[in-house]
């Protein structure tokens, strides 16, 4: 097994919106400045690159941003380490990643955590059939690699994010077969874009969209379950009472479906920060659990460590940039790099609470429905790594499990390949709510060693790489 | 982007466009990739390397669909 030991000043993990823009500052402060990210393309999510050239999103905005963006930071000198993920980190900072079969051991005077976002699922009965996919993996499908997700899809579950799904599908010539929203359209609903008038076009964009593509649209409506034998063919679907809970008596069934693509918004991907001990605190409205940073400077309670983006709470694309400039400025200002003009940061500062402040009001739209995971029944899955299911939470919790992690212990929820990433927020709604705990109480799962899935030997032969902390515990070693 | 690549899934030539990813050929032929570990089919789910859901063999190693550009020659143990 190959293993490289890479050096700089700042390292910035995740080269979405948030990591373009932190990598872009720091290296304009003449940091040496190394990003890494997941994908073989920069660019995260939001930027994601189709892998067919002459598609209906070769040319799109959002395309052409992230790569001008990531074209920036090459010229700047900011040196990518793609198509690599992050299995360690410690303190100080070394954080070890796997590319391929190769083991990178990056030491850092400054990181910035920009990790992203990834699906808040609610577990319901049948989510673990074959054809049942996030709302997100829908959109990769069709935006960057030309695949239809299937020929009869049903489009399901609440939020902005399930509108631009929609104009994916318009985009590229593809009809849903239903939409189905949680929320009905109130009155409120122009309130984000009075203090935000700018973003009203896009807003009746997506709209217009929706109508083209989908000709079935229930608002006010949740999908209960899965059903078919061996992969997705129908959808149960019901309307939802005053109280927000689906009223079954009503429920009806959608017929002749191949695909059930389900998203109800994101949560913060809080590893790299959590496993650093900074702090987190708790925001429905900000996808929960996610790291508190000084938003003057975007650093974290770690010294250096810098976080922005959807790690510090869901907010999308806008507040990602400019947070991610902050941190890139601060991070290279901690690394010992010269401080770039006051009027800058401020200019940029109020920027992002004006962006803060859109992502929040749309949020207010769309209050996440935790409560939703009640509908799941005794034998629906909630960790779809280990199989767990309802009622072996619940039986954890009759025993005397008092908190997510003791859950954990109790039933191997979130034990699985990906670390309870999944299944950890309908888990922390579970519990709080069978004990009537505040979503702190019941907590969340601590990171462990490895973050994901690594081959040992690549695993070993990066931490070999490792410098030793403390040199008395070097000179311990036989 | 070169041209079309050839891919055998459990044996059989499968066609696809260079650069797109495993799990988009998988998911458009048969959604249903792997079992759980209580014997359930499961398929692609979250579509950006979180879930784990889409492991399949690549070549002798267990690998994300999701994640995995398609190769010219590559082999790939899915479920029949």
């Amino acid at each position: 097994m190959s293993a490289s030991r890479i050096a700089c000043d700042v390292l910035v993990v995740g080269a979405g919106p948030a990591g373009l823009a932190a990598a872009a500052a720091a290296r304009e402060c003449g940091a040496d400045v190394v990003c890494l990210d997941l994908f073989a393309a920069a660019g995260g999510q939001y930027h994601m690159q189709p892998a067919v050239a002459d598609g209906p999103f070769a040319a799109a905005p959002q395309v052409a941003e992230g790569r001008a963006a990531a074209d920036r930071c090459r010229a700047l000198g900011v040196r990518f380490v793609l198509g690599a993920e992050v299995f360690w980190a410690e303190p100080g900072f070394t954080v070890f990643a796997r590319r391929g079969d190769e083991g990178l051991a990056i030491r850092a005077t400054t990181v910035v955590a920009a990790t992203g976002a990834m699906e808040r699922p609610i577990p319901f009965d049948g989510w673990t059939l074959p054809g049942v996919v996030a709302a997100g993996a829908a959109q990769r499908l069709v935006k960057a690699n030309g695949a239809a997700p299937g020929r009869k899809v049903v489009l399901a579950g609440s939020g902005p994010f399930l509108l631009a799904v929609a104009e994916t599908f318009a985009k590229a010539g593809l009809g849903l077969r239903a939409f189905v929203e949680l929320r009905r359209p109130g009155p409120g609903a122009l309130a984000p874009f009075l203090r935000h008038p700018g973003r009203l076009a896009e807003a009746a964009r997506l709209l217009a969209a929706l109508r083209r593509t989908a000709p079935v649209r229930l608002a006010g409506h949740a999908v209960i379950e899965a059903l078919g034998d061996g992969r997705v063919e129908a959808v149960r679907v019901a309307p939802v009472g005053p109280g927000g809970r689906p009223r079954r008596e009503r429920a009806f069934l959608i017929e002749d479906v191949d695909c059930l693509c389900v998203g109800y918004g994101f949560r913060p991907v809080i590893d790299l920060t959590s496993l650093l001990h900074a702090e987190h605190r708790f925001d429905d409205r900000l996808g929960g659990w996610h790291c508190a940073v000084d938003p003057a400077t975007q650093e974290t309670d770690v010294p250096g460590l810098f976080a922005a983006g959807e790690t510090t709470g869901i907010g999308g694309a806008a507040p990602a940039r400019l947070g991610g400039r902050l941190a890139g400025l601060g991070a290279a200002r901690a690394a010992g790099r010269p401080v770039p003009p006051a009027g800058d940061l401020a200019a940029t500062r109020r920027a992002l609470e004006k962006a803060r402040d859109f992502a929040a009001a749309l949020a207010a739209l769309y209050p996440f429905p935790g409560g939703l995971v009640g509908e799941l029944s005794p034998a629906g899955t909630v960790c779809r790594c280990e199989d767990v299911t309802r009622a072996d939470v619940e039986a954890a919790i009759a025993e005397g499990a008092r908190d997510v992690f003791s859950v954990k212990m109790w039933t191997r929820a979130g034990m699985g390949p990906c670390q309870g990433r999944v299944c950890g927020p309908a888990l922390g709604d579970l519990v709080a709510a069978r004990l009537g705990l505040s979503p702190e109480a019941a907590g969340y799962n601590r990171p462990h060693m490895p973050l994901r899935p690594v081959p040992l030997a690549v695993a070993e032969a990066a931490l070999a790489l490792a410098e030793p902390v403390h040199p008395a515990a070097a000179g311990a070693e036989p | 982007m070169s041209g079309p690549v050839t891919l055998l899934i459990n044996g059989e030539p499968v066609a696809a466009a260079a650069g797109v990813s495993l799990g988009s050929v998988l998911h458009a032929r048969r959604p249903a990739l792997r079992t759980s570990p209580g014997g359930a089919p499961r398929g692609l789910y979250c579509g950006m390397g979180v879930c784990f859901e889409c492991v399949v063999t690549v070549d002798g190693r267990p690998e994300r669909a999701c994640l995995t550009p398609v190769r010219d020659g590559m082999a790939v143990e899915a479920l029949p």
